[in-house]
């Protein structure tokens, strides 16, 4: 502050020396310097007013294009579903359909037995020909008294009799044949239950079928007709579709790591340990590759099998080379799973043999080594956490397909927020642009405002002084000049 | 479209072939000399010296580190005063092997009856520093397990060049107090002065007293990461 002291000993006077050159100088060059603040503010202020413009366009554009491809995603989403219903109906109905007719034949099986057990049912009564007119004959004979008509009679008695007993037995064996009838009939009526219970089924089947394809074909009109309120509701369930992804894909990522761990130290055999890439050890190096080309085989086999879309060229391949690269897919994570599980095991033995050789170094006796290593717990344990690891790391290709189906749309709307937010701030920059500016000009102003007030009064006297000359010049010339 | 396979087969080959093919030529490897002093006044120390490389050398070296041990005695610019000189093969469970039979014959080595009058010093870190410089690791640290106390032998001559340790750190650790060190200890502490200055002059990366061998292991570690 001093260096600019004209009198460093005398600073009140060197500070009214500035204030008074600088007022004088500001004074002198107000009218460029007021052109300047204002184009100044003004080309700011247009500047800031077109970035925000720009963004506004910007985000109205990108917003415009997300929810397209919000609402192509959500059609296609819903066609897809839509179709795979559709198939899956199809596909049973014909199903549904081959099995109706043997239901059907059954059923009328059924009934055809039925109606034969009904008329073998049926009762018949025994009838014994010429038999009655017999006995009227015989009864119509006088009684003589004669022993042989007697004996004739009884004879006749015992023999009606008999007839009578064998009747009667032949009308219980009917009796019992047609109850045993009757109970054959009993399956019969079940299993014409249990057929009619499935077909209730099946049409009950067909009836959910049908209300879930009368869903998503609500679904789908909705996003044709109502469209601003089906990409809120498709960007609300994109966002929390990329939530549980992003979770699930946290969750995968710390199976990936127990992987990694359990496999980095073993690697050290299989690999030159010494060696290094970029300070990294390539066992541990080699470790992730291993636990990443899990993941890469679990994609193309998630890919294979239809559940994930993350290369689209795999799915339009024939169907054989498909199969053929699902088998290659298994085999490679069979393969992987089985030399991890081995590599845990192995794991457990560099373990062991570490704590021998330090306890050994230490000089401590072997016994304490050998208590340490006698439960197969942790080998077991590790062994089946090597061989059931990737098959779950494989499974990552569906949270990640997800979080990048889902990923795009959210990015896409926090970029729409920012580029507003950003167009709202650079407007309002614009504002205080321009009235800073207008400020300015008046603070420059009150700065200089004694020079000015003089040269006000300065240009007051001088007009006043104008004016008197200029009355008096008109007082000497002839009355009717000074008017002109 | 007929290619469909070539782009999965040559990922996987890429990847496969990625941590054999980036090499890294920094070196990571670590060789530590040992110089073991069996002059009289030290000889009572040998069984305490080889515990302490068995507890926190041997353990915390490395598949690929390199050990060499050397004895201070009259004459140590002898290559008979190499005791010991092994580089841990690369797999873990073998160099686990190499370090138990260089334990016995640590063990063997404190055994052994052994006494010289005199205690060259710079002639085994002579020595040791041309193993050092001929292995080219990438940390080399030179332990002196001594009293640091040099007396060489009528006639024989050490001089120290200047890149005599270039790269290398020396330690001297459990170093033995002579009875003249306990009456005035600035001779002791001048002793070690002048190693320090000795050392540094002669090329040497870092001079260190360590008294607690305990301490050692993480030293090696530190000077390992550089």
């Amino acid at each position: 502050m001093q260096s600019i002291y004209l009198w460093p000993d005398n600073a009140l006077a060197s500070i009214f020396a500035v204030w008074l050159v600088s007022v004088v100088f500001l004074w002198a060059a107000r009218e460029p310097m007021l052109r300047l603040l204002s184009t100044l503010g003004n080309g700011l202020a247009e500047g800031l007013a077109s970035i925000g413009g720009s963004c506004a366009a910007a985000a109205k554009e990108l917003q415009q294009r997300s929810r397209e491809v919000l609402l192509a995603a959500g059609t296609r989403d819903a066609q897809g579903r839509l179709d795979r219903e559709l198939q899956r109906v199809d596909s049973g109905f014909s199903k549904q359909l081959g099995h109706y007719s043997q239901i059907h034949r059954r059923l009328d099986d059924q009934l055809l037995a039925l109606e034969q057990d009904y008329q073998a049912c049926g009762i018949a009564p025994l009838e014994i020909p010429g038999w009655s007119a017999a006995v009227e004959a015989i009864a119509g004979i006088p009684l003589s008294g004669d022993p042989n008509i007697q004996k004739v009679l009884e004879g006749i008695k015992r023999s009606s009799q008999d007839a009578e007993r064998k009747a009667l037995q032949s009308f219980r064996e009917d009796s019992a044949r047609r109850h045993k009838t009757l109970g054959t009939m009993l399956p019969c009526w079940k299993a014409i239950r249990s057929s009619l219970t499935r077909m209730q089924d099946r049409v009950g089947l067909a009836l959910e079928s049908s209300a879930r394809i009368n869903s998503f074909v609500e679904d789908y009109e909705k996003l044709r007709q109502n469209r601003e309120e089906a990409a809120r509701a498709l960007t609300y369930s994109a966002t929390k579709l990329c939530l549980v992804a992003a979770l699930v894909l946290g969750i995968a990522l710390g199976g990936a790591f127990i992987n990694f761990q359990l496999i980095a130290l073993p690697m050290s055999e299989l690999v030159p340990a010494g060696a290094r890439i970029g300070g990294l050890p390539v066992s541990t190096i080699s470790a992730l590759v291993l636990v990443l080309m899990e993941a890469a085989i679990g994609i193309f086999l998630m890919d294979m099998l239809g559940i994930t879309e993350l290369f689209p060229k795999l799915a339009t391949i024939p169907r054989s080379r498909r199969r053929l690269i699902l088998g290659l897919a298994l085999a490679g994570l069979f393969f992987l799973a089985a030399v991890e599980s081995s590599l845990a095991i192995l794991r457990e033995q560099i373990v062991e043999a570490e704590a021998v050789l330090k306890l050994s170094l230490a000089g401590e006796g072997p016994r304490i080594v050998q208590s340490a290593s006698q439960s197969a717990i942790p080998v077991v344990g590790q062994a089946v956490l090597g061989f059931v690891l990737p098959w779950v790391l494989a499974l990552v290709a569906v949270p990640l397909e997800m979080l990048l189906d889902s990923g795009r749309h959210l990015l896409a709307a926090l970029g729409v927020l920012t580029l507003a937010a950003l167009s709202h701030l650079a407007n309002g920059g614009s504002h205080v642009v321009r009235h800073a500016s207008t400020m300015a000009a008046s603070l420059y102003d009150v700065y200089v405002s004694i020079p000015l007030r003089i040269e006000a009064l300065a240009r007051g006297a001088e007009g006043a002084r104008q004016d008197r000359r200029y009355n008096v010049s008109g007082q000497d010339k002839a009355p009717g000049e000074g008017a002109i | 479209m007929k290619e469909w396979y070539r782009f999965p087969a040559l990922v996987m080959v890429l990847v496969l072939s990625c941590p054999l093919a980036c090499s890294d030529d920094t070196r990571y490897d670590q060789a530590i000399c040992v110089l073991i002093d069996v002059s009289g006044t030290y000889a009572d120390q040998r069984e305490e010296v080889v515990r302490i490389l068995k507890r926190e050398v041997l353990p915390g070296m490395e598949p690929g580190d390199t050990l060499l041990v050397i004895r201070i005695d009259g004459e140590s610019y002898e290559r008979d005063n190499l005791e010991a000189l092994l580089t841990l093969d690369a797999r873990p469970s073998h160099a686990n092997a190499q370090k138990l039979a260089l334990a016995r014959q640590l063990d063997s080595l404190a055994e052994r009856e052994m006494a010289t009058p005199h205690t060259d010093i710079p002639g085994a870190m002579m020595l040791g520093g041309e193993y050092l410089r001929e292995l080219a690791s990438g940390s080399r640290v030179m332990l002196v397990f001594s009293d640091m106390e040099e007396d060489l032998a009528p006639g024989t001559r050490r001089g120290l060049r200047e890149d005599e340790f270039d790269e290398v750190s020396v330690v001297a650790i459990n170093v033995k107090r002579l009875r003249g060190d306990n009456s005035d200890p600035e001779v002791f502490r001048t002793r070690l002065a002048d190693w320090e200055r000795r050392v540094l002059a002669s090329g040497g990366r870092d001079w260190r007293t360590i008294m607690d061998p305990t301490r050692l292991a993480a030293y090696l570690g530190e000077m390992r990461s550089g």
